[in-house]
């Protein structure tokens, strides 16, 4: 007896059989024992499986998702397909759909080897101008030292143009440029002059009486103006030959006194840990007021101003990085943050984060471990301080959000959510971790009590509004 | 094949059509409708398939954006839940494939059973049931995305086949033989964890 198959019950499940099979198949089942319990096996699996899927969040969840969607379409500014023109796409097209955003990095990706392979060849073209242009140019300003009779040129260092005569360059052929070529330069030659151009090569070192004009290894174009002197063809890179100035030395910290530093330099965050975001120090000048002690030690110790995070608009505190003041390090850190970058050199820093696990222990297994693990991503995040680790954060809390609905650490949770959702869209902006962010603030917002968390919530909202 | 849906995510014949009209002539209350009606069974599909009420939730409420942004290529008349359920599923796909480039937790399936149970229920029989759903939950989830896919949306949305074959962009052929080939998987890997069937 052949059984029914697997696509004759699955159809026998749906009720999707008719006719002659629907037929065959019921006399079948009359006389196969097997494929009945197979049969009622499925229907009993579809019936679970249903009632395993499910989940209802309540009407309260969905009373609010409209309002929700709109608020995230808001945030993103989006249109709608409504208001496009038929057949109009734009250029920002191209990078919301994966298949063509892979075309164009496809693009580039060709673009930039090919501009790779011009460069790399242009470089490979060096050698061959010494031999021929290179050679010419640098004897025909050399010292008309006619070679010994008899000694035929040959393929000389440029710092040697003595040995080739000028009867011999004036047989060598120049090859002309086109004006286009020409750009800005200082000794642009004059319209109308016979100029024509050649390769010269100098070395850095060669010090010449008359044009120490670009000093530099590389061979490059000249053209000969009507004083037959030898000009730059095209706007050389200055500044890419340009030895580097050597920075004055700051001047000895006065207590007192501003300290003048150079630019923005970035110190090491304190505790020596590279990375920590949370105490992003910079190097300005120091306000007279900030009330740091100067070290003495001149540019060895750098006074620091450090300031949080940009998320966080705590007032500038100096802090002498040599001595790594630990009460100035926790004025640093705003409620949410991390609080003490550590006092234990040889364990690294010490991260601590709101909502420690004991507040949660109260919470089934299942919580706890979602909090753990939130916990543990939210100090990744703060760690590296990358928007995706922060979404993992965001995500972390969220998952425990339906757990702790209506009990004391909602609004703890929520809270969480909302600062990592913000602090995602601040690391890497984007019309959906605005939303997100945009939501979460809200959501945390609408029960959140009178505080910090709520200033600062308020604070990030309007931040991220704006 | 017919296959009649026990639900039902129409709304009554026309007002769909004239609903989409209006969202693509810029009626943001008819969009605002169109949430309404559809966002628990958009919500469902997004669960069955993640089984997680966060991403459920970021998945149905990004699969309204979508469509608000391409309802204006939606051709009215056209039944509307299946064109949502595919942009529900094509999302969840999306986030399995970033999860598997960029796994962001450790707790992983995360597998939360939406059962609800009565507060009468018999303890032991409330753990024994549980314990089977855990298992068939688990049973599901190894399953492949497109399994998972046709089964949710034929055993949870109940939809007919031909809805099933909208939604995935296949024939029905290919539904039936998937959701036959489906089955019989789900059934072979909860008998493995059992040695019995549900």
């Amino acid at each position: 007896m052949n059984h029914l198959t697997d696509e004759q019950l699955s159809a026998l499940v749906d009720d999707a059989l008719e006719g002659g099979a629907r037929a065959a198949a019921e006399r079948h089942l009359e006389a196969c024992a097997d494929c009945r319990g197979t049969l009622a096996e499925l229907v009993a699996q579809d019936r679970a499986l249903a009632s395993t899927l499910e989940h209802d969040p309540g009407e309260e969840y969905f009373e609010s998702f409209a309002g929700r969607v709109g608020d995230r379409i808001r945030a993103a500014g989006l249109a709608g397909a409504q208001a496009r023109e038929p057949g109009g796409r734009g250029l920002a097209d191209w990078f919301r759909v994966p298949r063509k955003l892979a075309l164009v990095g496809a693009v580039a990706i060709v673009v930039a080897g090919a501009g790779i392979v011009m460069l790399t060849t242009r470089e490979m073209r060096v050698p061959a101008l010494r031999e021929q242009r290179i050679e010419s140019r640098a004897a025909q300003e050399a010292p008309t030292a006619p070679s010994p009779p008899g000694i035929q040129p040959e393929s000389r260092s440029e710092s040697r143009p003595e040995a080739r005569s000028a009867p011999q360059l004036a047989a060598e052929p120049v090859t002309p440029l086109p004006a286009a070529g020409l750009a800005k330069g200082t000794a642009r030659p004059q319209d109308g002059s016979r100029a024509k151009t050649g390769i010269v090569s100098r070395e850095p070192t060669v010090a010449h009486d008359r044009e120490p004009r670009v000093p530099t290894s590389r061979a490059y174009e000249v053209r000969r103006n009507e004083a037959g002197e030898d000009v730059p063809v095209g706007r050389p890179d200055e500044s890419a030959y340009r030895p580097l100035r050597t920075m004055p030395a700051p001047r000895p910290a006065v207590p007192g006194e501003p300290v003048r530093v150079q630019r923005q330099r970035y110190a090491e965050p304190l505790g020596a840990e590279k990375g920590a975001e949370a105490l992003q120090i910079d190097v300005r000048s120091l306000p007279a007021d900030a009330g740091a002690s100067v070290s003495s030690a001149g540019q060895d110790a750098p006074v620091a101003v450090a300031k949080a995070a940009r998320e966080e608009e705590s007032k500038p505190v100096a802090v002498p990085i040599a001595e790594q003041d630990v009460p100035a390090r926790k004025e640093l850190a705003a409620p949410g943050r991390v609080l003490g970058l550590a006092d234990r050199a040889d364990r690294g820093p010490v991260l601590q984060v709101r909502g420690t696990p004991e507040a949660f222990d109260g919470l089934p297994a299942r919580s706890r471990t979602l909090a753990k693990n939130a916990q543990r991503l939210t100090t990744v995040a703060e760690t590296i301080g990358l928007a995706p680790a922060w979404d993992s954060a965001a995500a972390g809390w969220e998952r425990l959000v339906e757990d702790v609905r209506g009990g004391p650490l909602e609004s703890e949770t929520r809270f969480q959510v909302a600062r990592a959702r913000f602090m995602a869209w601040q690391r890497a902006a984007s019309g959906k971790r605005g939303a997100r962010a945009g939501q979460a603030l809200d959501g945390f917002l609408a029960h959140a009590p009178q505080g910090a968390e709520r200033d600062s919530a308020q604070t990030w909202l309007a931040r991220l509004k704006k | 094949m017919k296959t009649a849906p026990r639900r039902s995510q129409q709304l009554e014949p026309g007002r769909e059509a004239d609903l989409v009209r209006a969202a693509q002539a810029g009626d943001q209350a008819a969009f605002a409708q169109i949430v309404c009606h559809f966002q628990r069974p958009v919500h469902r599909v997004a669960y069955a398939l993640t089984r997680n009420a966060s991403d459920a939730d970021d998945l149905a409420q990004e699969t309204f954006v979508r469509a608000y942004q391409a309802i204006g290529r939606f051709r009215a008349g056209e039944p509307l839940y299946p064109w949502l359920s595919r942009i529900a599923v094509n999302l969840t796909y999306s986030l399995f494939r970033r999860r598997r480039r960029r796994p962001e937790t450790s707790i992983e399936p995360l597998v939360e059973s939406g059962r609800q149970w009565a507060s009468d229920d018999d303890p032991a029989e409330r753990a024994a049931e549980s314990e089977q759903h855990e298992r068939l939950a688990a049973a599901f989830a190894e399953l492949s995305h497109e399994h998972q896919a046709v089964l949710t949306l034929r055993v949870v949305e109940d939809l007919t086949y031909d809805d099933i074959a909208r939604t995935l962009g296949v024939p029905v052929g290919t539904v039936m033989s998937r959701l036959s080939r489906a089955r019989a998987e789900l059934r072979a890997r909860f008998r493995a964890r059992t040695g019995e069937g549900p």
